[in-house]
């Protein structure tokens, strides 16, 4: 059995084609946050800016092992597999969120913003990733949920919320998430599970 | 097994399996509080009314309360004490209704206890905006603990690793978006935010009471259901779905009179609803939730108003108007404008009014 059989990367693959789908399908959905912009009046974004908290949830969450003790044991040996998974598991699911943001776009005729949810990916991802090795992967969706629940209402109105902040206007936010994200996957393929 | 060790057991099983959901639930209560109280200042330095503050707020607690019911749910199936529930004992069944109700109540608990002291808070600013509905505190915390047993019993189903955080966003999902839309069935009888409402608005408080008793009868109604499985006699359940069921239908057909939360605001030449006058010479006139800021703006707008007394049109009174064409102020009137209550505010309002070239003629109707 490999390492890969143990992580049940089809299940989570399966789950973001699922999640490509959805974001497709409601490209034109509203969400109404309860903040307020600048000007007073209540801020929404579409639903496609929260899909890259959902994929690295599926990324996060996806680390999950059943043979934890066996993996304790051997981590050095398994590092490496568990270097291929989760870059596997990155790719895979940041391939769905752009199919998914392209065909959002498609459908509510928006311009497609690829880049900009590519980032936020990273950055939801990075967070996730170097918490769960201490959190374990039961629970470490709640590190990129709650940076999106943060974005969404305490930090609307500063430079580093991903939600409002495009690339043009905070180009730290691209570098911060692009190390983050290196941090994470690092971090996931040296430190041995935690269950 | 002596009453005594009976009672032993359970205390150590609450402190062993319990302490870490009421841990959560109180860690949950400060950050509710905390949020609540920076996102009801801001709200109301723009001017929002208070009761939209609470709603606008509650949007976020939805999603809470679910992922903690949810999560209260998937480690009481990990307990795995199925097997036991199934068993039909008395003893079983009471230690089954204090299992599934205890994280339920701790949880709903903390948040009706958040909701308060952010009421409180929010009554004790002072520069608070319009009335606050009693009517609506009950309708969001009946809100807010209905997302938990809701939550607790996805977490039961489907135990899975997911489970908690997708039905954190589907809560999330409904109450921004399905609930969302003006005068529809749906934004009335899904839990939902304050759907517009500025300070122009008037509350219906025939809609903001359906509310409470239709999101109070679903409440009563899940609560009898687990109650249903727990020790509660067949009378006392046979009563509580009556009156859940009476609840239910009287806040459908009293929603149903309206299913909107405001009036359609205020149109040319409308006065100002419940407006609040101070002063004379000028007399500032401003919606209620302007109350803190009239007097100031009527000391910032003297001197203006004095440099007026002896032309053919002086000013006498002074309109909060909200922004946009068809807004003239009524007869006799002069409109200003103000995006903030916050004190100290009235100076922008001046300075706008003095920046405006064709303020007199255009926003200055004929006595």
């Amino acid at each position: 059995m490999t390492f890969f059989a143990a992580r049940h990367w089809r299940f989570y693959a399966t789950l973001g084609a699922l999640a490509a789908v959805l974001i497709a399908a409601t490209g034109g959905l509203t969400l109404r946050l309860p903040t307020l912009d600048e000007w007073g009046q209540p801020l929404t974004v579409r639903f496609t800016a929260f899909a890259p908290a959902i994929f690295a949830i599926l990324v996060t969450v996806g680390t999950k092992t059943h043979y934890v003790s066996l993996e304790r044991t051997a981590h050095r040996n398994l590092s490496r597999w568990r270097l291929v998974h989760i870059l596997t598991t990155l790719t895979g699911q940041a391939v769905a969120l752009t199919l998914g943001v392209i065909g959002g776009a498609y459908v509510s005729g928006t311009p497609a913003e690829v880049p900009e949810r590519l980032i936020d990916f990273a950055l939801f991802a990075g967070v996730g990733l170097v918490i769960a090795p201490l959190s374990g992967a039961t629970l470490s969706w709640i590190a990129p949920l709650a940076t999106a629940i943060i974005c969404a209402t305490l930090a609307v109105n500063t430079p580093i919320n991903v939600l409002t902040q495009s690339i043009a206007e905070a180009p730290q936010l691209a570098v911060t998430s692009v190390v983050l994200c290196v941090a994470g996957v690092i971090a996931t393929a040296i430190l041995p599970s935690r269950e | 097994m002596t009453p005594r060790d009976t009672t032993t057991a359970w205390v150590w099983f609450y402190a062993t399996r319990r302490l870490p959901l009421i841990a959560a639930a109180l860690i949950v209560l400060l950050l509710l509080v905390t949020i609540a109280q920076r996102w009801a200042e801001e709200r109301l330095n723009h001017g929002l009314l208070m009761t939209a503050t609470l709603y606008d707020g509650a949007t976020m607690i939805y999603a809470i309360a679910a992922c903690l019911g949810a999560w209260g749910g998937l480690r009481e199936h990990r307990l795995s004490l199925r097997v036991l529930d199934d068993s039909d004992t008395a003893s079983w069944r009471r230690g089954r209704f204090v299992r599934i109700a205890g994280p339920i109540c701790a949880v709903t608990g903390s948040i009706a206890l958040a909701s308060i002291i952010t009421a409180l808070t929010m009554l004790a600013l002072p520069h608070r905006s319009g009335p606050l509905h009693v009517g609506a505190i009950i309708a969001l915390i009946s809100m807010a603990g209905l997302h938990v047993p809701i939550g607790y019993y996805f977490g039961r189903c489907f135990p899975h690793v997911l489970t908690v955080p997708a039905v954190g966003g589907a809560a999330l999902v409904i109450a921004s978006s399905l609930g969302n839309g003006q005068g529809t069935p749906a934004s009335i009888l899904l839990p939902s935010g304050g759907v517009g409402g500025d300070a122009f608005s008037t509350w219906n408080p025939t809609t903001i009471w359906a509310q409470a008793v239709w999101f109070t009868g679903l409440l009563l109604t899940v609560l009898s259901l687990i109650a249903w499985r727990g020790t509660a006699t067949k009378r006392v359940v046979v009563i509580a779905v009556a009156l859940s069921a009476t609840l239910i239908c009287a806040g459908v057909s009293l929603a149903s009179q309206h299913w909107t939360r405001f009036d359609a605001g205020i149109t040319n030449g409308e006065p100002i609803p419940n407006a609040y006058c101070v002063g004379k010479e000028p007399t500032v006139c401003v919606p209620p939730a302007y109350r803190g800021i009239a007097a100031e703006l009527a000391e910032t707008f003297r001197p203006v108003t004095q440099q007026t007394a002896n032309t053919d049109h002086p000013i006498t009174t002074l309109e909060l108007r909200p922004r946009g064409i068809g807004q003239t102020p009524t007869p006799g009137a002069t409109a200003i404008h103000l995006d903030t209550a916050v004190p100290g505010a009235s100076s922008i309002a001046l300075q706008e009014f003095l920046e405006t070239p064709v303020w007199f003629m255009e926003e200055t109707a004929t006595p």
